[in-house]
């Protein structure tokens, strides 16, 4: 039996056994249930009121925030550790009635999210073949566009696209259809995000296995499958290699690049440490940022601070007998990866200790009080629009 | 661009139960399950957007939310679900296994990302780009575990038995 036939018993064995089933389940579900079950009319009832009070001390806050801005401009701020409890929530209509507002309309036209830049621009790519398009889309909302399909013809891009003030840089694969696995990248396409046009096509090798990527300041860096990491300036398009070999990946954040070793040990190439939190002890290995808040996982608690207020958050009973693994942070909101059973995604609050099961899809960026996921839909969140996720 | 209301949940489900079921159901191949994720996505999608549904490709959303929603069902099965000693389906007598039989019992026995991958490949007809969004991965990843998915299930005896006679 070849590939063909038993993709075709394959086919007929799921569309046989599918056939099988001639009901589905009951719907709508009688009145009670339905309330029970998604506590809509409790909530449906109290939103109005809910909102109304949200409103009213959104701009309290924000007033408070301000006064108090103002008035310890020149006093640092004293540090404090405040501990919370998780609690699982169901999902919550507040979050999905903002993520909704924030869901970029595009029809039934195919997105995904290319990159994010440190100012949370993000880079989209939407439709398909000769009708993509690629848009840089600032937080206000304003839209520029790419050439349609600035990669090279034959190859195509996917996420992993770096951005900084100046550089915009492409991952391009060679397109091998047939493949049952993803080649080795085949070159870096660099834009200058100015004029949005192509400035260099840097060409690698199959033999170059190129596997991790991150730019920094104008400076492209790549680990190689030979341990070798290399530092590209895109200024004057010179390559020299930075370590000769014993590079296995690249661990990068908005302000620091380093590569590690096969025992996991992370080596410093260029900015601040990615695994330390500026002015704190400790090093912690899967710590995110959006540039102000940080967060990890550590002695079982999520841990989350804040450079700007001092404040650190301690998450305790976060994931008993689960390991996670903490993917992104935005502002008081913490996206954390669940890997016990299938991958999960989770959002954290850390202003309750509040977590839920998140259905918005991978968190691509969050830089600069933007949060983006891309999934069946892209989602381009403000963190200051979404709710306070409630224990 | 507004997407506007395309149908309500209700006649959404009406017409499509029946199909996201059997989805759900090549998904997890367990029929009570199936429904039961079907029933949980109709709830979320009611969560979410209550009767009116201002999607405008919503069995494509349902059928996201049903394989999500397997994999939050396996890793809450330790609290949610009963034991039991007898089992409530019937089996197919295993003696004389068609090839789709022999299918159908081989992707039981895949790691659940594969099994998805193959499901929405070959009931689906989902292209490995189009499977990429659904399973929120690279289109690598896609090919990568339906190689090791095919590399699973040819080493089944039967496959296995089935390959020989026709390289003999």
């Amino acid at each position: 039996m070849n590939d063909r036939q038993f993709e075709a018993v394959l086919r007929s064995a799921l569309v046989q056994h599918a056939a099988t089933v001639n009901s589905g389940p009951t719907w709508p579900l009688d009145d009670e249930l339905l309330d029970r079950s998604t506590g809509r009319r409790h909530r449906a009832a109290w939103w109005p009121i809910a909102a109304a009070v949200a409103a009213v001390l959104a701009v309290l806050g924000l007033v408070l925030a301000v006064r108090h801005n103002a008035s310890d401009r020149h006093r640092p701020a004293t540090p404090v550790t405040v501990t919370r409890t998780a609690c699982t929530i169901d999902p919550s209509p507040a979050w999905s009635a903002a993520t909704n507002a924030a869901t970029l309309k595009l029809g039934d036209t195919p997105s995904v999210i290319l990159g994010g830049a440190p100012d949370g621009t993000v880079l989209l790519r939407y439709g398909f073949g000769k009708t993509s398009h690629t848009e840089l889309i600032a937080p206000d909302g304003s839209r520029r566009t790419l050439d349609e399909r600035p990669e090279l013809a034959g190859g195509f891009t996917a996420k992993g696209a770096e951005i900084d003030r100046r550089w915009i840089v492409l991952p391009v694969w060679p397109n091998t259809p047939d493949s049952p696995t993803t080649p080795p990248l085949a070159e870096f396409d660099v834009i200058d995000r100015a004029t949005l046009h192509r400035t260099e096509a840097i060409q690698l090798t199959a033999n170059d296995k190129v596997n991790a990527w991150a730019m920094l300041d104008g400076q492209l860096y790549w680990v190689d499958g030979h341990g070798r990491v290399a530092d590209h300036d895109l200024a004057t398009r010179q390559t020299r290699n930075v370590v000769p070999s014993g590079a296995l990946s690249l661990n990068s954040s908005l302000t620091g690049v380093a590569w590690s070793d096969a025992q996991g040990i992370t080596h410093q190439v260029a900015g601040a440490p990615v695994d330390q939190v500026p002015g704190l002890p400790g090093r912690h290995p899967d710590l995110v940022t959006d540039g102000t808040a940080y967060a990890w996982v550590g002695n079982g608690d999520l841990v989350w601070y804040s450079a700007a207020t001092r404040q650190t958050v301690l998450i305790h009973d976060f994931a008993p007998g689960i390991k996670v693994s903490v993917r992104a942070v935005g502002g008081p909101y913490v996206v954390v990866e669940d890997n016990a059973l299938g991958p999960n995604l989770w959002i954290a609050d850390t202003r309750t200790g509040a977590l839920m099961d998140s259905d918005t899809g991978d968190p691509i960026v969050s830089a600069a009080g933007i949060l983006a996921f891309s999934g069946l839909q892209t989602v381009i969140a403000h963190v200051d629009r979404l709710p306070e996720l409630s224990c | 661009m507004d997407t506007g209301v395309t149908t309500t949940l209700t006649a959404f489900a009406a017409q499509h139960a029946v199909g996201l079921t059997r989805f759900a159901y090549v998904l997890t191949g367990d029929r009570q399950l199936a429904e039961d994720l079907v029933q949980d996505c109709l709830l979320a999608l009611h969560r979410r957007f209550g009767e009116a549904l201002p999607i405008e490709a919503p069995v494509a959303y349902a059928r996201r939310v049903i394989a999500n929603g397997q994999a939050t069902r396996m890793r809450r099965r330790s609290s949610l679900e009963t034991v039991v000693d007898a089992i409530p389906d019937v089996g197919v007598d295993g003696t004389d296994l068609s090839e789709q039989d022999a299918a159908w019992r081989m992707l039981a026995t895949l790691p659940r990302r594969q099994r998805a991958v193959l499901v929405l490949r070959y009931y689906l007809d989902l292209s490995d780009d189009e499977i990429a969004r659904m399973l929120d991965c690279r289109i690598g990843t896609v090919r990568s575990l339906a190689a090791r998915a095919f590399a699973a299930l040819r080493q089944h005896p039967l496959l296995a038995a089935d390959v020989e006679e026709n390289q003999s």
